[in-house]
């Protein structure tokens, strides 16, 4: 161990001793503060939860005069002398409701006091994983939503609705693959902390955040496939005071999820279900109909030849298809591959228990159907939540089974679908389906081209679908030696095993053009297997101490943690039976093909230490540090080092602003603090070889070096300064603001070196970037009335990020080079990093448009003058796809159990590249059905002022230019949920507990300032959806 | 217990995990192999040598640019070759197509070094785990290797070194590291190289083709019996000759190029063989060859007779009659061409490359030319050549042993003799351009252009190492 290190460590255990030093010399503080007033007779009692068992730790203190205080102690008991006689005690502790109680002059004592629990208002709580904090004394940027919060805007996925709560959390829009169930989410929370991956350097999405869910870090696709129900609550932690404990992983902000914990009692039934109903939302399309279609065909100049002969038999071709139309053919593709599909969705939840031993056992089943026809994802899950008290010592345990299959559609990807032209039939005057729609010839010695029915292909025995198996074992172990100290262990365990197959018949349309000597390979199978476990583990204390005004928590520990991931694949070819759908009837391996297969191993190691200080509950200090090791990094740099410091300020609690009696919460916080990321590739670090597999040298298998090591590589370190404000007024109206800039530094690039080392790139921490953004959110509660539990609240939220390069390598520099070169072959503009930009720049070339003389565009060069020259050398950034701000907005109502709310989502003021009018009007191939906007506005003769090249039969380029740049705002109602819940009838008659129906849509509609295809190749989708929920 | 004495404790445990741990971070790859794990055991070593001699074997380089590719049209021994490498034989060097190659090349070779390099970095500390002289044997291989790289790249990319030996020219690079290395003089780096090849040879005098131990299979899978596929002692006394005469030490050259030829261990291909078929390459005259898995698909691609094969390098019927003029008797002439068919029935095609008749041939199979015996006796005539003594007497012996008369009489034009003998001897070896080379030529045949005005043998170091590496010209 080398010796620096060895004094770090001891620095930080010796800070740890310190705090406990701190808290040493005191013994009695539990006792009764001293107070001068010795007539007044002293106030004994008993604190006691809803099943009569008493609670440590309650704080009791007098209402008008905080400083007298007490907590009870272990056996829920405490002692209290009041200043004056007729005061109001405040008796509060984290997870119970505040109460308050008056003394009376016929008071009996001891006085016995009941809390109830608080599971609904967990908005006091920030639940960090390691500790539960009251929200007034965390100086972090955090909120947590409640498991009915992520219900009441949606009931897909936890994801989808909480991205209709916090600005902060981002979906980024999926133009491409729209509603498919089987698409995992891209999230970003607070914009791009790594660079993008150009070239593949992460194992993962770079700005994925890091979920913890019931304290262990879990894949985005647990998340997903997580019943919503399940949920107790969710907490995203954005600013560095808040998420700096997971410093190593932390960077991209954290989500902590815990789900229900049982509740003891006679055995209570919960039962969820949903009925979904998925309608596809094609309203972005504006395709032509078959005449518009031949006639864009004819202005194309498809059918003209100057040749007689040419002509004539093309004039055929056109009449063929004319008198197909005058036939009455007029197919409208897009509905084709496309249904209305229903899903259902089912939860059981059993929970009991005594105090000592509870129970909880779920079992779900979802059935996610997808708009495309037979598309899905069925998930059918359980767990066993057990939990057992034995004295000082709490026992918890959570197994979690899961089985997934997602199928994806046979018919292809909807993409063709909207390509298909109108005037050809699906299927002959018999019903049977056509696999050849059409051909063209351009001349008489030309080949044909013909064009396939891709539904004929949904007939086969296509296969596309995947598996997995996911085990989940969670062991807790907590003992609480007095009651400062609690230490706590846990173990968790999770194993994957997936597989995927994909199979097209020999008599799939794809394998058309194999012909001759290449015939008996039609038909394609490929299998993988993986298999991937995770083994973490943790250790940590949490002790905490009040005295007098002080109140000081301290967390400690360390945690160990490995993932090993291996999969493997095979592809066989050859299946002309289409009969036959096994792998084994293959009439050999796929050409010169040999097993595929990849692996990663990852350990990771770390040591964290937190503590949180608060004087009077007015001035609040968090201090964290934590120093992890990983695999992942360079044998000199292992090791970082990760902290954060954090500043509160509760101004409500200052008497110049009580006395406004305005504020029930007004605190200022603000924070600086360093993480890390470590979505890399697990190898880049080390030197390693790799075997020649195809050659050897006198019979020997040879090895070269695959990359040039850097023993120096180390974590990617993102440092967040958050400032922020929390207001409550009048218990109507509650404000959070936060304002953040964030640098991440020694970001992980190609570093170009001369070839004469032996290699072009090394991997080395180079370059920075800088975020820097606001959000808040706002809501009012209009209405409240507490008898008939009705209120009106309406909120809103907004957030803005603005991301900027602040360095680049000369590596980024020639990934521009390689960027351009790819520039110049495409129809969209390509990523490029400069210092100075931001990552969401859109790169183009500016231009003056369609040039009416010509139909040629007119591009402007660097130097200012006009070119019809598309130079990469001209590009400039012409737009940035970060909104200027973005947000929800929306209305919570109940009225006597009847309750309606509404969601919208809007981004305003986001440039955006329209790739419609790029791919689907200017570069059609007019083969290929089209955009009616073909009609207009296209050039066709000298003079004509129009937005688009003229078209001809063969597709043009159009490279990246301003031309094509839009301004976009959108505006989307995301949720509509009406409910009706029956707690104001008498349920008991029918043996129930409660009952509650609700009507949720999602996505209902999407405004845009944009026309754009949206959903190219999996159409987006309407959610209905009805949904049940009582417990007996 | 006292506080302190249980925080010491405390340490010494949190120490001991975290000592581990060092351990339990360094996780081993399923599929690829750490250096530190691979140079565990003699295996290893031998691997990672034969990785670089497998680099060595990519089209590239010696598979094909090195070869007859590039080189050859640099040389112009071709009549025809690709319309790609037109860049080449115009000796335009900012060309993409050549610039592409002369990246692949440079860093192809540089690729080579770095491999041998961090070899070398760790054979010393694990000699103990080598069996019989293999410690010795596969260090003083991996010495040539690095000087023979260098060596290959410093006659490519440096000025002659009898022309101007004090002219930046490339980095002598003796460390697998990121850390650039400082561009040599010519002169340096003919030094440099030198004390490599002598450091090689005092490590390969333990090699049993010049110890004459007999190696049969049985013995460590028969690992040191082709030697011919390695750099054994012989190529690096060979080397030391080529660089001799390069630098103008005659009587060391010649030292170097009879030790080799006395040596007695290479011979001829004799004329059943080439007639056959069997042996079109000449294993046996090989004294440093490349063992090309790929060999015979590169000449199907880039030599073939065949009239469907477009891009090919070949020779006219014409200029292969003037490059051998005594063409009926000469085996070169007669077996190693073959006319093509259909419309290329008026070119001739190398067959140097291509597959053994019988398929029962092993020895010569998959074998490319790198040195080989006849440049010993092309050495010793050229040392002659340039101290104006007679050359026929070492021409002779090739001439003979290609089934040509010998010279009775010195030609009246030694130098363009030498040159024409060359030429006939090593066609499609890659050679002839080095030769230019050496002579300064300024004119050759097959171009006007003037080479030495032009600077045509001096090939630009790669922009991305004048970029990342901020180099000096070398031209």
């Amino acid at each position: 161990m080398n010796k620096k290190f060895t004094k770090r460590i001891t620095g930080s255990i010796l800070t740890l001793a310190l705090f406990g030093l701190l808290g040493m010399p005191e013994r009695l503080y539990s006792q009764v503060q001293a107070t001068q007033i010795q007539a007044l007779p002293k106030v004994i009692g008993k604190v006691l939860d809803e099943s009569k068992k008493a609670i440590p730790g309650v704080k009791v203190s007098v209402k008008d005069n905080p400083k007298i205080a007490t907590t009870t102690n272990n056996t829920g008991e405490f002692i209290l002398s009041p200043d004056k006689s007729g005061v109001t005690l405040v008796f509060s502790s984290i997870g119970f409701k505040r109460q308050e109680v008056t003394l009376k002059s016929d008071l009996k004592l001891p006085l016995i006091v009941v809390l109830k629990e608080s599971t609904d208002e967990l908005n006091e709580v920030v639940v960090t994983g390691y500790s539960k904090r009251s929200k007034e004394s965390f100086t972090g940027s955090a909120s947590t939503f409640t498991g009915e919060d992520l219900k009441r805007v949606g009931n897909k996925n936890v994801l989808q609705s909480l991205q209709n709560l916090d600005p902060s959390f981002v979906i980024a829009e999926n133009l491409s693959l729209g509603s498919n169930p089987n698409l995992l989410p891209d999230i970003q929370l607070r914009g791009q902390a790594g660079l993008e991956d150009v070239r593949g350097d992460y194992s993962g999405n770079p700005n994925l955040p890091l979920f913890i869910l019931d304290g262990f870090e879990s894949s985005l696709q647990k998340i997903y496939d997580l019943d919503m129900n399940r949920v107790s609550s969710i907490t995203i932690l954005r600013d560095a005071s808040a998420k700096a404990i997971y410093g190593s992983k932390a960077a991209n902000g954290v989500l902590v999820i815990e789900t229900l914990a049982p509740k003891e009692g006679k055995l209570r039934i919960t039962y969820n279900s949903n009925y979904n109903l998925e309608v596809p939302d094609l309203t972005s399309y504006s395709l032509t109909n078959a005449s518009e279609k031949l006639q864009v065909e004819r202005n194309a100049g498809r059918y003209t030849s100057t040749s007689p002969l040419t002509q004539q038999f093309l004039t055929e071709q056109a009449n063929v298809i004319e008198s197909d139309i005058a036939r009455g053919v007029n197919t409208y593709w897009l509905s084709k591959p496309l249904r209305v599909g229903l899903g259902i969705k089912h939860g059981l939840y059993l929970e009991g228990g005594d105090p000592n031993m509870r129970y909880g056992i779920d079992l779900n089943y979802n059935n996610l159907v997808g708009v495309m026809k037979d598309s899905k994802r069925d998930n059918i899950g359980g767990s066993i939540n057990l939990s057992y008290r034995s004295g000082k010592v709490i026992f918890r345990n959570i197994l979690n089974l899961n089985f997934n299959k997602s199928v994806n559609s046979p018919y292809g990807t909807f993409g063709e679908y909207t390509r298909l032209n109108p005037y050809w039939a699906p299927t002959d005057e018999y019903g049977r389906i056509n696999k050849i729609l059409g051909e063209f010839t351009t001349s008489a010695t030309s080949p044909t081209t013909y064009y396939y029915n891709p539904l004929y292909n949904a007939t086969l025995n296509t296969k596309d679908f995947s598996t997995y198996t996911e085990v989940t074992e969670n062991f807790y172990t907590e003992w609480q030696p007095s009651k400062d100290l609690r230490i706590t262990g846990r173990v968790g365990f999770t194993q994957n095993r997936n597989a995927s197959e994909l199979f097209y018949p020999g008599d799939h349309t794809r394998f058309n053009e194999m012909t001759g000597e290449n015939f008996y390979r039609r038909g394609t199978y490929n299998m993988t297997d993986g298999k991937s476990t995770t083994l973490n583990s943790d250790v940590f204390a949490n002790w905490n101490k009040m005295w007098g005004k002080h109140l000081l928590l301290v967390t400690g520990g360390g945690n160990l943690g490995s993932t090993q991931a291996l999969t493997h694949g095979m592809a066989a070819e050859g299946f002309l039976n289409n009969r036959v759908d096994f792998i084994t009837f293959a009439a050999q391996y796929a050409l010169n093909g040999v097993p595929s297969g990849s692996e990663n191993i990852q350990r990771e190691v770390g040591i964290l230490a937190s503590a949180n200080y608060a004087y009077d509950n007015r001035y609040l200090v968090d201090l964290s540090a934590r120093r992890n090791a990983s695999s992942v990094f360079g044998a000199n740099n292992r090791w970082g080092t990760f902290w954060s410091v954090g500043l509160g300020w509760n101004l409500h609690h200052e008497s110049f602003i009580k006395k406004l009696n305005v504020f029930d919460m007004l605190k200022i916080r603000g924070s600086i603090g360093s993480t890390g990321s470590q979505n890399f590739n697990p190898y880049q670090a080390m030197a390693t070889y790799t075997f020649f597999t195809n050659s050897t040298y006198d019979n020997i298998s040879g090895t070269y070096l695959s990359a040039l090591a850097n023993n120096n590589l180390r974590w990617q370190e993102k440092i967040d300064n958050n400032i922020g404000i929390d207001i409550s007024v009048m218990k109507r109206l509650n404000i959070r603001f936060d304002y953040y800039l964030a640098n991440t530094n020694n970001l992980l690039t190609d570093l170009t070196l001369p070839p004469s080392t032996g290699f072009t790139t090394y991997k080395e921490n180079l370059g920075s970037m800088q975020n820097v953004g606001f959000e808040g959110t706002v809501s009012y509660q209009l209405y409240r009335d507490t008898k008939t539990q009705s209120y009106i609240s309406v909120f809103g939220s907004f957030a803005r990020n603005s991301n900027k390069i602040t360095k680049i390598s000369e590596g980024l520099k020639q990934l521009n080079k390689e960027q351009d070169q790819l520039a110049n072959a495409s129809n969209a503009p390509v990523t490029r990093f400069e210092e100075g930009q931001s990552m969401s720049s859109i790169w183009a070339v500016p231009s003056l448009g369609i040039d009416p003389a010509t139909g040629r565009e007119i591009y402007v060069a660097k130097d200012g003058t006009k070119t019809y020259e598309w130079n990469p050398n001209d590009q400039v950034v012409a737009g940035v796809t970060d909104p200027a701000l973005r947000g929800n907005f929306g209305l919570n109502m109940e009225y006597r159990g009847w309750g309606l709310s509404g969601t919208f989502r809007y981004a305003i003021g986001e440039d955006y590249y329209n790739s419609t009018l790029a791919n689907r009007i200017e570069n059609v191939d007019i083969a290929n059905n089209v955009d009616t906007r073909v009609f207009n506005n296209t050039w066709l003769n000298v003079g004509d002022r129009v937005p688009f090249k003229k078209i001809n039969t063969r597709p043009s380029q159009t490279r990246a230019t301003t031309r094509f740049i839009e301004n976009k705002s959108d505006l989307t109602l995301s949720s509509v949920n009406v409910y009706y819940d029956f707690k104001w009838k008498n349920l008991k008659r029918f043996g129930l507990q409660n009952l509650k129906c609700s009507l949720l849509m999602n996505e209902v509609f999407v405004l845009s300032t944009i026309k754009i295809e949206r959903g190219t190749d999996y159409p987006f989708a309407r959610t209905f959806s009805f949904s049940l929920q009582t417990t007996f | 217990m006292n506080t302190k004495f249980k925080y010491l404790l405390l340490l010494c445990f949190v120490g001991i995990i975290l000592s581990s741990c060092k351990k339990w971070l360094d996780v081993e790859p399923n599929s690829q192999i750490k250096s530190s794990e691979l140079f565990k055991t003699e295996s290893g070593f031998k691997e990672a040598l034969a990785g670089v001699y497998t680099l060595m074997t990519a089209e590239k380089l010696y598979g094909k640019e090195l070869q007859y590719g590039m080189i050859g049209v640099l040389s112009h021994e071709w009549s025809s070759f690709p319309l790609t490498y037109n860049g080449e034989g115009e000796y335009d060097y900012q060309s993409t197509d050549v610039q592409a190659r002369i990246n692949n090349v440079w860093n192809g070779l540089y690729q080579g070094i770095s491999n041998v390099n961090n070899l070398l970095n760790e054979i010393d500390a694990k000699k103990s785990i080598f069996t019989g002289d293999n410690f010795a044997i596969i260090k003083g291989e991996a010495l040539a290797l690095r000087a023979f790289l260098h060596f290959e790249l410093v006659r490519l990319f440096g000025v002659s070194y009898l022309v101007d030996r004090s002219k930046p020219a490339i980095p002598y690079v003796t460390a697998y590291s990121a850390k650039q290395t400082a561009q040599s003089t010519v002169g340096d780096t003919y030094g440099f190289i030198r004390e490599d090849l002598e450091a090689a040879k005092a490590l390969l005098k333990a090699d049993p083709i010049f110890t004459g131990r007999t190696v049969t299979e049985a013995e460590d899978t028969g690992y040191l019996m082709n030697r011919q596929l390695h750099l054994n002692y012989y190529a690096v006394e060979a080397l030391l000759a080529r660089l001799f005469y390069n630098t103008g030490a005659y009587d060391k050259a010649r030292l170097a190029a009879n030790a080799v030829i006395s040596s007695g261990k290479f011979s001829y291909a004799t004329q059943a063989n080439l007639l056959a078929g069997n042996d079109l390459t000449g294993a046996h005259e090989h004294v440093f060859g490349l063992n090309i898995n790929s060999l015979y698909t590169y000449s199907t691609a880039y030599l073939s007779k065949d009239a469907n094969i477009i891009n090919t390098f070949f020779l006219s019927s014409a200029t292969r009659n003037a490059y051998y003029p005594d063409g009926s008797i000469d085996y070169r002439y007669i077996y190693l061409f073959e006319v093509g068919g259909g419309d290329k029935a008026s070119n001739y095609y190398l067959r140097k490359y291509n597959a053994p008749q019988a398929i029962s041939e092993l020895y010569s199979r998959n074998k490319s030319v790198v040195i080989k015996i006849s440049e010993m006796q092309f050495i010793l005539a050229g040392c002659n050549l340039a101290e104006g003594k007679g050359i026929i007497e070492p021409i002779n012996k090739v001439r003979q042993a290609r089934g040509l008369p010998a010279l009775s009489t010195e030609p009246i034009n030694p130098t363009t003799s030498y040159i024409e003998e060359f030429r006939r001897e090593f066609f499609g070896e890659g050679q002839l351009f080095y030769l230019y080379k050496r002579l300064n030529r300024s004119i050759i045949n097959g171009t006007d252009k003037n080479m030495v005005d032009i600077k045509a043998y001096i090939l630009p170091l790669p922009v991305a190492e004048y970029e990342a590496g901020n180099r000096n010209s070398n031209r």
